[in-house]
């Protein structure tokens, strides 16, 4: 039967479908309903991270830190959204870009903050469980608690008139604004939101690794977020857990194809060149996502 | 130890920095302005460039400037077959500049790491050895001397191409009014092809440059991406001279604030942050870069003062 | 006699070099229908821009119901009760028609955050009651079976409809409407002005109405300003409006 390293495997694997589908639906709320493009997201997940590995190294509780975490991410998103959000879509993808880069560079080179060694022996979430199995099944339970929560929370924004609202600030600014809609507090409180979540979601991943160093948080997390995102559909919750799931699962059956296929080339690298082809092709041939979006219709 | 005797050096070292941001940057932005989205692929032409001049030069000792010319020409045509096969299809069918944004990610990931299938990830040196030598007050070495005299040529060039050839002007006026070209004849699809080739050959070029101080890795284009980034916005993107200012500009303010950062008893490894944060304040407070030829096609760029709405 | 609900004084707004707006002062009253007429660009849209807050003036003020919303953002002015349409009809494509018509409404909480997420029943309660009055004025306007549908189905001229659809959705007490029969043929632009007449007698809304063909101004409205380069230069009954000579020379030399 089925061995407990097997079960373990699917687990952690799972795990990371979940912590990866957290940041994806912030990419939903933020891009995908609100039209903002936020392209620093791995700087809150950072934050958070960051924040709760050393409020639990110095004795808090995860409950803590996590909360910790999400507080600062917020104060970060807050402040770097007032003057970034006056600017024009592509200039804020930019400028969060570099927000997200001068992070992870500041902290690289700070050896107080962790350096370029990172912060180790980051405390689990569940310090009085040993045994591997058991940690495996209790951060699956944290990873799935924390994102069905996120996604209650997104499904009531969305389908509320605040979520409405949001839909018409992404379609037609101009118009949102004359129909009395404070534009600006709407994205704001959003880029809030997203980086509150992607916050805790940082404290999650960080006790779960029970590592934290900046090699982890590179733009490259941003840009797999929105491939998730781009890849599950962009509009719904599940979409953001189908995009990390694909994502992960072809992943996970590349690595698994180069320990049993003989290739000729270093799988590796085939690895990266088949994904960086799956995402040109899934761009290209299926630009909205595999669950897109649909008009709300109401009974009268 | 005497901060004044390090800033001779730390200017020699901004020139040369500087004329390497330059050259990888050019292409960037250029083809940003042309088809509205930052082509993040510009790490792996810049990556390219390095590994052909090594194969030519090295492998196939066929000299370092024979390296550098074939690594121009085929990064060139690399960018122009990514443009014809993978962003104007892209941009017919796909609105938007996110596409092809995260098309160019996953396209330059699996560029890069098609490179490292070839050539393998370990460092890979030159051949040629470029030897150091002192002229009064600078410890200069060729392959920097080199730089500096390739980046002035390729930039002479460019001057001369875009303000005096008629090829020239049509570039120009493609990034701004598409439909005004159409009009007089000249194909955009040709223009913007053109601008593809030499964009990515100056990177490859960049990207040989690169190698020649530090080495060849897979991971030249990436290391240098994000300052490319900053650099375009510093510029204002689409503008030529905008980015050749700015590449300095940004080279100096890092080289020299570790002179700085000494005398003020601060921390070195702050100079990197220096440069984007000037970038991140000058995206924030001048959005159309220092040329002022920021991107305006989309019509609002700040809101929500403006309206964008014109009177009648 | 009525107040004025609307008073614009001195307003003036240039572009550079361009004077979009010279010092215009005029008076609307509560529950009149009024034209705003002039050549293209002599500054219509201009007004209503200043007038609504998409626009800051460079100098003037801007009353409304006596109080000051000079300066005041869009959002702030449809707050106050001011509903705007736009030359080109505006609409949310991804949105049904309904949503659209939802939009409009200057009273549903739910559109806050804390209330959204947390005062779901009471939002839920006003969100039912409004889709049915909704769906009433689209039924009034006739478009009622495109209800479930996105917008972007309709034709101009049943946007034009939405637009006044969303004016009765929000209540609003002024309407400036941008060519509100622009393009669509004199059948439907006579129903749009039977709609506004009925909208001014029924629900006492007032009305201010930039229309670029005078004819039609000329029978539907109570009373018109005539603009050029800018500048408010006439302003009369359409009797006397249509009698003057310098308003058809203006007309004439465009």
């Amino acid at each position: 039967m089925v061995s407990v390293e097997f079960l373990s495997y699917i687990g952690a694997t799972a795990i990371t479908v979940l912590l990866f589908a957290i940041l994806s639906l912030t990419v939903n709320l933020q891009y995908g309903s609100a039209g903002i493009f936020n392209f620093g997201t791995v700087a809150f997940f950072m934050i958070g991270a960051y924040t709760s590995a050393y409020m639990t190294l110095a004795g808090y509780p995860f409950v803590v830190g996590a909360i910790a975490g999400s507080a600062i991410a917020a104060v970060a998103g807050y402040l770097i959204s007032l003057p970034a959000l006056n600017l024009r879509g592509d200039f804020l993808a930019l400028a969060t870009f570099m927000f997200a880069e001068v992070i992870n560079i500041f902290v690289l080179n700070v050896p107080a903050l962790g350096g370029a060694v990172g912060i180790a022996h980051v405390p689990s979430a569940f310090p009085w469980i040993r045994d591997y199995g058991t940690s495996v099944a209790a951060n699956l339970i944290l990873g799935s608690a924390l994102f069905v929560g996120f996604y209650l929370l997104y499904r009531l924004i969305m389908v509320s008139p605040y979520g409405r609202v949001l839909k018409s600030i992404r379609e037609n600014e101009v118009l949102a604004d004359a129909l009395g809609k404070n534009t600006f507090r709407y994205k704001s409180q959003v880029f809030v939101i997203g980086s509150i979540i992607a916050g805790i979601d940082g404290a999650a991943y960080a006790q779960y690794i029970g590592f934290a160093g900046t090699e982890l948080f590179t733009y490259a997390v941003t840009f797999t977020v929105y491939i998730m995102s781009i890849i599950g559909g962009s509009s719904t919750g599940v979409g953001a857990l189908l995009g990390s799931a694909i994502y992960t699962a072809v992943q996970t059956g590349l690595l698994i194809l180069k320990d049993s296929v003989a290739l000729p080339v270093d799988s590796n690298n085939l690895l990266f060149i088949l994904f960086g082809l799956f995402t040109v092709f899934v761009i290209y041939y299926r630009p909205d996502g595999i669950i897109r979006e649909k008009l709300r219709r109401v009974k009268i | 130890m005497n901060i004044l005797e390090l800033l001779p050096q730390t200017f020699f070292i901004s020139i040369v920095d500087g004329s390497i941001f330059a050259l990888a940057t050019i292409g960037f932005s250029l083809t940003y302005s042309l088809l509205k989205f930052p082509n993040i692929a510009q790490a792996a032409f810049i990556t390219f460039g390095a590994y052909t001049a090594y194969t030519v030069s090295t492998a196939w000792n066929l000299g370092f400037e024979a390296g550098v010319a074939v690594a121009f020409v085929a990064t060139g045509l690399l960018g122009a077959f990514s443009y014809f096969a993978i962003f104007r299809p892209l941009a017919k069918r796909t609105p938007g500049f996110i596409a092809p944004t995260v098309t160019s990610v996953g396209y330059g990931l699996a560029l890069t790491y098609i490179i490292q299938q070839v050539w393998g990830r370990n460092q890979l040196y030159f051949s040629t050895i470029f030897r150091s030598f002192s002229v009064s007050i600078f410890f200069v070495n060729w392959i920097q001397l080199g730089t500096m005299a390739l980046a002035a040529a390729l930039v002479l060039f460019l001057h001369f191409l875009l303000s005096s050839t008629k090829f020239g002007a049509a570039m120009r006026a493609t990034s701004s009014n598409i439909d005004l070209v159409r009009a007089s004849g000249i194909r955009p699809t040709r223009v913007i092809l053109f601008v593809w080739f030499l964009g990515s050959a100056l990177a490859g070029a960049a990207g040989v440059l690169v190698a020649g101080q530090a080495g060849v890795t897979p991971a030249i284009g990436s290391n240098l991406l994000v300052t490319v980034i900053a650099v375009a916005i510093f510029a204002g993107i689409g503008s030529f001279y905008g980015v050749v200012a700015a590449a300095f500009v940004l080279s100096f303010a890092e080289n020299f604030s570790i002179p700085i950062l000494i005398a003020l008893g601060q921390p070195v490894y702050y100079s990197t942050a220096v440069a984007y944060i000037v970038v991140i304040l000058a995206m924030l407070y001048f959005p159309s870069g220092i040329s002022g030829s920021g991107p305006s096609i989309f019509g609002v760029l700040r809101r929500p003062r403006k309206s964008a709405w014109q009177q009648k | 006699m009525a107040d004025p609900i609307l008073r614009v004084e001195s307003l003036s707004k240039s572009f550079g070099g361009l004077v979009a707006a010279d010092q215009i002062t005029l008076q609307i009253d509560q529950g009149s229908i009024t034209g705003l007429i002039g050549p293209n660009g002599s500054g219509k849209t201009t007004l209503f821009n200043l007038v609504s807050g998409a626009l800051k003036p460079d100098g003037g003020r801007v009353l409304f119901r006596n109080s000051d919303i000079t300066g005041l953002r869009p959002h702030q002015v449809f707050k106050k009760g001011v509903y705007r349409t736009f030359q080109s009809p505006q609409i949310i494509p991804r949105l049904t028609l309904i949503e659209n018509m939802l939009l409009a409404d200057r009273a549903q909480i739910g559109e806050g955050l804390f209330p959204a997420l947390f005062n779901r029943r009471r939002w839920k309660e006003h969100e039912e009651k409004a889709i049915r009055r909704a769906y009433e004025h689209l039924k009034f306007l006739d478009i009622e079976k495109y209800a479930n549908e996105s917008p972007s189905i309709l034709s101009g001229g049943q946007l034009k409809l939405l637009e006044i659809g969303r004016a009765l959705m929000s209540d609003a007490t002024m309407l400036l409407l941008d060519e509100p029969a622009a393009g669509v043929n004199p059948t439907l632009a006579a129903k749009i002005f039977d709609l506004l007449e009925h909208l001014r007698r029924e629900r006492g809304v007032t009305i201010f109405v930039i229309e670029h063909k005078v004819d039609l101004v000329f029978e539907r409205v109570d009373f018109a300003f005539v603009l050029n380069k800018g500048r408010l230069f006439f302003s009369g009954t359409p009797e006397e409006v249509s009698r003057e000579q310098s308003v058809i020379d203006v007309y004439l030399g465009e």
